[in-house]
């Protein structure tokens, strides 16, 4: 047993301090002769949300199950502690041997949302590493980063050694072989980075010039020329070779103070159908592949006896979607049943074989519910191919009152493409109906109050989406939007909204270029720390090293796109086209629903792939 | 169905885990290891686990109790041995019995806790004068006045009454302070947490003694000069007129 790295003194006072102490079954401790590389998997966020995520927890197994390599974690400190730290002089350390984290070959970061990127800077920084790829040499770890913010690398392309485009299970492996077989051989880190740049998947951001027009528009990134002999134009991103046999853990940390999403979770399929315009994660994880009945149950036997988990949750964009769902859950609930184990199935389209199986699995108390229309009228659900109608959605609410439920909440979102006022006052409208159908359902009996409530998140145009090339609202227009909704909406329905300054900001950086990167160090040299929390983001800090840089946050956010425009992640291949994007941009303009991908093949180019879903789809079936 | 004691010990990293989190930790346990636990019935069943009274965080312990049901008997080595390295650093299941029909649960108040405490000290001239201080103010009558929380609020108390006895070596000079034993009284009717006994000591000897004092020296245990491991060593009840340690 290690010594922990910090003292009593600083632990008993922070929050919990159950966070820093590593030691969690099933993680993983090395012994001196049995590894030569020595790495972390580092999560931006603090432990309860870094050990929330699968893809976090799936990579450190598949790390440690590597032969030779020992992979710890590595999460942001909270303020509190932090502030401790810094005072004392302590850097930033790994929970499993609770070492510094400077002294480590590799760190390997998951980049899961942009407002968690001031704490990649602060955490290198805790960690007495210069936060600049370009300041780092022999005597740093290597720093680089994967997960689905890192799609568009060009806004922190300045702090990370090299990017992971792809599906880590199937990338890693390799890298690893490869910077094992640089290690031995004494190169340097420039050298290093030649050798990985060959890999396909990987992107190294120095390597690559870029260039921007008379606007200040962003033009063209090219690899330079003493570079191109590894450095290629475009970088596609990997998918795992199959997977039905891709690598899952049988064993995972069980934390031992509670996290977010305290649970074993089975990622049933991956990708989505959908194609939902707004929708970057329906996108970047095409092609659309499923798990098998028979192998999803085998691992949950596996993860039941190594972490005991009283709950297994079923993962995946829309449970619904997955083809052998009730098999899937016949065969869970024969192992799950006497071991008290429960089944969880979030996701859930709701419809009547959806109340049965939630029946069976008993996993819904009749507490809550919630239906995602994301718009609040036929028309703008179709611009955004949002598959559900109104009549469906009243229909579920009507059995789901009948069987006694009570609380329903209604996803929404505001500042869409083409939205007016009408579609807000639709939301409303909306909830009003579902309201209505209660009543209705209860005239005459003495029932409880119902508890329906309108969340309304606000829209960030995402790269990878047929709404790239779409302007946000401004901040005063979001405000405007959420009062008309407000104003329409009964008293009986309460309402909540998401604050305008994140969504613009991550509005902003989502779709930034590399200049992006000087703004990112300026705010946080000014303070920004945990920005995705709300008491720790100051909008006038982040305003004004927009300014500082001589950069326009609206150019960035608001600005309406040419689709000719060159756009700076454009030298990423994620497989689904440029072409299909526009494609849909334009069915969008016009109301029309793109049919999803179990019915029909609309050729977004993944099918290059040939993987899952797609196999014997022809090249470019939709003209 | 029968009912099993285990103690545990709760040392290291664990001694973070807190008590709400033990729980969960060994409801887990049971499932890996295929322990059949008995659950309560109702809407939310749980498993039948009662745990002693809680240890603050930070401290650790060699004398945590559970007391578990299972659906039918087991061999207790057996047992031992499943528990063991089926829990997370710092958890250690040292002994197991198997509870006889009627005997009281885990939680009927013990008399008094046995405690090891640890003091570091900066200074090498304190640490050699402060066993005899210590034990200059042990054997005096004088009150030990000391701001103690209770229900009804914070209130200067002496807890002269509450401290039971001293180990008899009952203070060693280890490397960096000092190590002695104190027992002292918990429980429901009387209770002496251990570091409020420790801040009402050095107080004491501070006060009683304060030229002798080295003069930058705070009175721990929180103070930066002087910090201390507490480690519950015994639960102890009162036998036949002897305080003697739970099993």
């Amino acid at each position: 047993m290690s010594e922990l790295y910090l003292p009593d003194s600083m632990l008993l006072a922070a929050e919990k301090p159950g966070r820093y102490i590593g030691g969690e079954l099933n993680s993983v401790i090395k012994a001196p002769g049995e590894y030569d590389i020595h790495m972390a998997m580092c999560f931006a966020d603090m432990y309860d949300i870094g050990m929330s995520h699968l893809g976090f927890k799936l990579l450190y197994h598949l790390l440690n199950d590597q032969p030779g390599v020992w992979c710890e974690r590595v999460f942001a400190p909270w303020p509190d502690l932090e502030d401790k730290m810094r005072a004392g002089g302590y850097k930033l350390f790994t929970l499993e041997s609770q070492t510094e984290a400077a002294n480590l070959d590799m760190l390997a970061f998951s980049l899961q949302y942009e407002m968690s990127y001031t704490n990649v800077l602060n955490m290198l920084d805790l960690a007495g590493i210069p936060v600049r790829a370009a300041d780092r040499d022999e005597s740093h770890p290597i720093v680089f980063c994967g997960g689905p913010s890192a799609n568009n690398t060009e806004p922190m392309a300045d702090f990370f050694d090299f990017y992971n485009l792809g599906e880590g299970e199937e990338m890693l492996p390799e890298i690893l072989e490869t910077y094992r077989a640089c290690k031995q051989a004494g190169l340097g880190k420039v050298d290093t980075l030649r050798k990985l740049a060959r890999i396909e998947g990987v992107y190294v951001p120095s390597f690559y010039d870029c260039e921007y027009d008379d606007n200040g528009h962003f033009r063209r990134l090219s690899p330079k020329p003493e570079f191109a002999d590894v450095a290629p134009a475009r970088i596609r991103k990997r998918v795992v070779s199959s997977f039905e046999n891709a690598y899952l853990p049988d064993k995972m940390v069980v934390p031992n103070t509670e996290v977010v999403h305290d649970r074993i979770m089975l990622e049933i399929f991956r990708g989505c159908t959908r194609g939902c315009r707004f929708c970057q994660a329906g996108f970047i994880y095409r092609p659309v592949r499923e798990r098998s009945p028979e192998r999803l149950t085998e691992v949950a036997r596996k993860l039941i006896a190594s972490t005991g988990y009283e709950e297994i949750s079923m993962l995946s964009l829309s449970t619904s979607d997955y083809s052998r769902l009730g098999e899937l859950t016949d065969k869970l609930l024969e192992i799950t049943v006497p071991q008290r184990v429960s089944i969880a199935l979030p996701s859930l389209r709701l419809d009547s074989f959806s109340f049965e199986l939630m029946e069976k699995v008993s996993a819904v108390r009749k507490s809550g519910l919630t239906f995602a229309p994301e718009a609040g009228t036929q028309r703008l659900r179709d611009i955004i191919n949002k598959g559900v109608n109104e009549a469906d959605l009243l229909r579920s609410c009507r059995i789901a009152f009948e069987g006694g439920w009570s609380t329903v909440k209604l996803y929404f979102m505001l500042g869409l493409p083409f939205e007016t006022d009408d579609d807000l006052i639709g939301i409303a409208d909306l909830a009003h109906k579902v309201l209505a159908v209660y009543d209705e359902v209860h005239a005459g009996r003495k029932a409880r109050r119902p508890s329906i409530t309108v969340s309304v998140s606000t829209f960030v145009p995402k790269p990878f989406t047929p709404f790239q090339w779409a302007p946000q609202i401004s901040i005063p227009e979001i405000r405007r939007r959420q009062d008309v909704i407000k104003q329409h909406l009964s008293r009986r329905v309460s309402f909540s909204w998401h604050d305008p300054e994140t969504s613009v900001l991550e509005g902003a950086i989502s779709r930034g270029d590399r200049r992006i990167g000087n703004v990112i160090y300026d705010v946080w040299k000014a303070g920004a720390r945990f920005d995705a929390w709300q008491e720790y983001l100051d909008y006038g800090r982040w305003m004004a090293a927009f300014e500082k840089n001589g950069l326009i946050a609206e150019d960035f956010n608001r600005r309406e796109r040419d689709t000719e425009e060159p756009l700076p992640w454009d030298h990423v291949d994620i497989g689904v086209t440029k072409r299909f994007f526009k494609r849909e941009l334009e069915r969008a303009k016009q109301g029309i629903v793109t049919p999803n991908c179990a019915a029909q093949c609309s050729g977004c180019g993944v099918q290059t792939y040939g993987r899952g879903i797609c196999v014997g789809q022809i090249q470019d079936p939709v003209q | 169905m029968d009912k099993y004691r285990i103690r545990f010990s709760k040392t290291g990293r664990a001694k973070y885990i807190s008590h709400l989190d033990l729980l969960k930790i060994f409801t887990r346990m049971a499932r890996r290891t295929g322990l059949d636990l008995v659950y309560s019935q109702g809407f939310n069943p749980h498993a039948e686990l009662v745990f002693s009274a809680p240890l603050p965080l930070g401290m650790t312990s060699e004398a945590e109790y559970l007391d578990m049901q299972l659906e039918g008997p087991a061999n207790e080595d057996e047992l031992l041995g499943m528990l063991s390295g089926s829990l997370p650093e710092g958890i250690v299941p040292l002994k197991i019995r198997h509870l006889e029909p009627g005997e009281g649960n885990v939680m009927r108040p013990v008399a008094f806790c046995r405690y090891r405490m640890e003091l570091s000290f900066p200074y090498a001239a304190f640490r050699e004068i402060f066993p005899e201080k210590l034990r200059r103010c042990l054997e005096g009558n004088e009150p030990i006045i000391t701001a103690k929380k209770s229900k009804s609020g914070v209130k200067n108390v002496d807890i002269r009454p509450l401290i039971h006895s001293f180990g008899e070596d009952f203070c060693s000079i280890a490397e960096h302070g000092c190590v002695f034993t104190a027992v002292l009284a918990a429980g429901n009717e009387a209770n002496l947490r251990p570091e409020v006994a420790l801040r009402g000591i050095l107080d004491e000897i501070n006060g009683v003694d304060a030229a002798e004092t080295v003069e930058t020296c705070e009175n721990g245990p929180d103070g930066e000069r002087i910090s201390c491991e507490i480690d519950r060593v015994h639960k102890l009840e009162y036998l036949d007129g002897a305080c003697v340690p739970l099993w």
